[in-house]
């Protein structure tokens, strides 16, 4: 399955690779969990951390208000749930737009959200967290993909065929994910610097530091996606031909790709942090405490 | 063969002070392809050693047809691979220090591969995709009939050459591992980092990435990366081999802004896999007789 | 050939393969190692000969599918040739060379500098004679010459 024209489709039927199966197998039946450690414990805790994601994130963006503390409050902070605001209703100060039309009553959120969430979804690290936490396939390493030791498949499981088939296939849309959501990581960047504005000039509150920090983890995850770091130097051939994308590669992206996982979470976190905190304050729970 | 090397001494020293040590008890899979079962042994724990010295000392002592494949004993040369408490490791690399020994350590055979005798499987599958990765295909020669290459260029491929090729990720990978209908259409991750080293080759001139996608069954990995987590070489298999291979057949094959670029610019198309399996072993060779049918098509 | 490599399965022996190969192994260590003296060498001219004895009494467990212990067995065989041609060369070379050492004998003596030690089965017996070495190719000689100076 192709997509591109230059490419043969329908393919041409692949060589096998020629090795007899269905041979005795060696060791106990794979149903049989060797492993002594808990492995069970990774993945339900990436599991119930995504479920509470997305959970909070459903909350967060069908909400529709306190995702915005204007200057009328005397802080400037916008909830990265709800940047860009293009919706009709969004408030005046943060309005980009709008594109829907007055008094839909839609909630900006849901406009901009399939793009972020859709980065990701296709990102390699996360790929492998929900197909081991959800799909169970594998749960864990040497311990049994779902539903491949009964006797009789169920329906959803008759074959494995991996990230080959529709809707699978889909993940090799990654890259497209990272060039918008290139843009949000830009657009949060102006709204941490935004957070600066204070009545009457520039300060520092606590929501000011909590939006940096999440520009920075977002900055940090999207710079080390390792779709970016194919296209910054690794699809290269040679190194020596291509100095300063190899500096890129060789500094930036592929430190930042080590730590992928770390700033996966870390920004999934802080952003979850700051559209809590900027609710919490909005409605009044407390006050955002001013540093300087 | 098994032939004991070391000097070590026939009885176990005593600890210097306290009680005697615990026994080990070991629970080694013995059998072969009409079945088998987990057998336990007692043995004395010695110092310092690791798994192979401990069924070393049981082949020794108890069971002299216990058959166990191995070389070196120091992580180079890849024989003794096996699932010990489950986790797909090197015998002659796990220190029993490292394992809970108050309660039975369970060393099985590789549950990937067909079973051979005991802890020895056959692994030949992996040698058949071998011949299928085509070769390399160097470019012409300076004009003082050197070869050259920068130092930047030949860095990089070296973590590829650490491979031992113990294929302990082959024996982890779910997608032959749990789907063996999988094998006849899918490399595994050693073969992955083969072709990456190639496709990374600063002096090779063969686009295999055509090829990587229909025969060699990229597609199938899921990124889940247990190849890397039993590596026993530290080898970045997902993120230096697997995903750079998949973001390559991304280039060929998913992005039409590549595409585009390669119509305006007259760069060539992705060379089709037919034309790269010439460089195959395969192509070589008469297809052996015995070789099954793909099978598990719409099953 | 076959057969008698079967034979160690109906071996009514009572010798394991892995106790004599660490007899063997013991021996040569302590004997024939480093630094040797005749009555060394002696005395494992004669543990050889048990060990030959014991090792042809192996007693072997199991199939002939990958068998360690048939293997070890097996190659007892080859191992004690070797242990004896090892032996019996280092007792008849009354000399220090290279890495033979005889404490008996320090020292090049120039009666063994055109000498190699040959070892043969004769009657099931190890003879060790002594046999000029095959003179040096021109070419070579000449290379030796050539790095003299």
């Amino acid at each position: 399955m192709s997509v591109i024209e230059d490419v043969p489709s329908p393919a041409p039927r692949p060589q096998p690779i020629p090795v007899r199966i269905g041979a005795p197998r060696a060791g106990p039946p794979r149903a049989v969990v060797l492993r002594k450690d808990p492995w069970w414990a990774q993945p339900l805790v990436t599991g119930l951390g995504l479920l509470a994601f997305v959970v909070y994130a459903t909350w967060a963006a069908f909400r529709n208000g306190h995702y915005f503390i204007g200057l009328d409050q005397a802080r400037n902070y916008l909830s990265p749930f709800y940047s860009p605001c293009l919706a009709a209703n969004c408030p005046p100060a943060v309005r980009w737009g709008p594109v829907t039309p007055a008094n839909s009553g839609f909630s900006p959120a849901l406009i901009i959200l399939i793009f972020p969430l859709a980065f990701r979804l296709t990102c390699y690290y996360y790929r492998k967290t929900y197909y081991r936490a959800f799909w169970l396939s594998p749960p864990a390493c040497a311990v049994a993909d779902a539903g491949s030791t009964s006797a009789k498949p169920n329906a959803f499981r008759k074959r494995y065929t991996g990230e080959t088939r529709f809707p699978l296939v889909l993940q090799n849309v990654h890259r497209y994910t990272w060039y918008f959501t290139f843009i949000f990581a830009v657009l949060l960047t102006y709204d941490a610097i935004e957070a600066f504005r204070f009545p009457g000039g520039i300060g520092i509150g606590v929501g000011t530091l909590i939006l940096v920090a999440n520009s920075v983890f977002i900055w940090a995850y999207q710079l080390g996606c390792h779709a970016c770091r194919h296209l910054s130097g690794g699809n290269l051939k040679k190194f020596s031909k291509a100095p300063a994308r190899r500096w890129i590669w060789t500094n930036l992206t592929t430190p930042l790709n080590k730590h992928h996982q770390l700033f996966a979470w870390l920004s999934l976190m802080t952003i979850v942090v700051s559209d809590l905190y900027i609710y919490l304050v909005s409605s009044g729970a407390f006050s955002d405490p001013r540093i300087f | 063969m098994a032939i004991d090397t070391g000097s070590a001494p026939t009885t176990a020293p005593e600890p210097p002070s306290g009680a005697p040590p615990q026994d080990l008890v070991m629970r080694l899979w013995r059998g072969d392809a009409s079945g088998g079962r987990f057998q336990e042994y007692r043995v004395a724990p010695q110092e310092g050693e690791v798994v192979l010295d401990v069924v070393h000392r049981i082949q020794a002592t108890q069971a002299p047809d216990l058959a166990v494949r191995w070389n070196c004993k120091a992580g180079k040369c890849g024989s003794c691979s096996a699932e010990i408490n489950g986790r797909p490791a090197l015998m002659c690399m796990t220190r029993m220090s490292t394992l809970a020994t108050d309660q039975p350590v369970t060393v099985s055979p590789m549950r990937a591969f067909p079973i051979m005798r005991d802890l020895v499987t056959d692994v030949s599958y992996n040698f058949e995709v071998a011949k299928l990765i085509p070769a390399f295909k160097p470019g012409p020669r300076d004009p003082d009939g050197l070869y050259r290459m920068a130092q930047v260029d030949i860095d990089r491929g070296q973590e590829f050459h650490k491979c031992i090729e113990c294929f302990l990720c082959q024996n982890v990978c779910h997608v032959i591992r749990d789907h063996e209908e999988n094998k006849p259409r899918y490399a595994g991750p050693r073969f992955f980092v083969r072709l990456a080293e190639l496709e990374m080759h600063p002096l090779d001139t063969l686009d295999r990435r055509d090829y990587i996608h229909q025969d060699m069954g990229i597609g199938y990995c899921n990124i889940t990366k247990c190849c890397t987590e039993v590596c026993p070489e530290d080898i970045h298999i997902t993120d230096n081999a697997i995903i750079p291979l998949k973001e390559r057949i991304v280039d060929s094959h998913y992005d039409p802004v590549a595409w585009l670029g390669r119509k305006i610019t007259g760069r060539p198309a992705p060379l089709r896999a037919s034309e790269a399996r010439k460089h195959t072993g395969a192509a070589h060779a008469q297809p052996p007789a015995a070789a099954t049918p793909e099978p598990g098509d719409g099953a | 050939m076959t057969r008698h490599a079967t034979s160690y399965f109906d071996n009514e022996g009572t010798e394991d393969a892995y106790a004599v190969h660490r007899a063997l192994q013991e021996t040569m260590q302590a004997l024939v190692g480093i630094i040797r003296v005749e009555s060394e060498l002696l005395e494992a001219k004669e543990r050889l000969a048990e060990l030959a004895e014991r090792a042809s009494k192996c007693a072997v467990e199991g199939n002939l599918q990958f068998n360690p212990g048939w293997h070890l067995a097996l190659d007892l065989e080859s191992m004690l040739a070797v242990s004896n041609c090892t032996t019996l060369s280092a007792i008849e070379r009354r000399e220090s060379r290279g890495g033979h050492t005889r404490d008996d004998y320090p020292g090049f003596r120039p009666e063994f500098e055109n000498v190699n030690m040959i070892t043969r089965l004769v009657d099931g017996e190890y003879v060790v004679a002594q046999e000029p070495k095959p003179q040096m190719p021109d070419e070579l000689a000449r290379l030796f010459e050539e790095g003299a100076h």
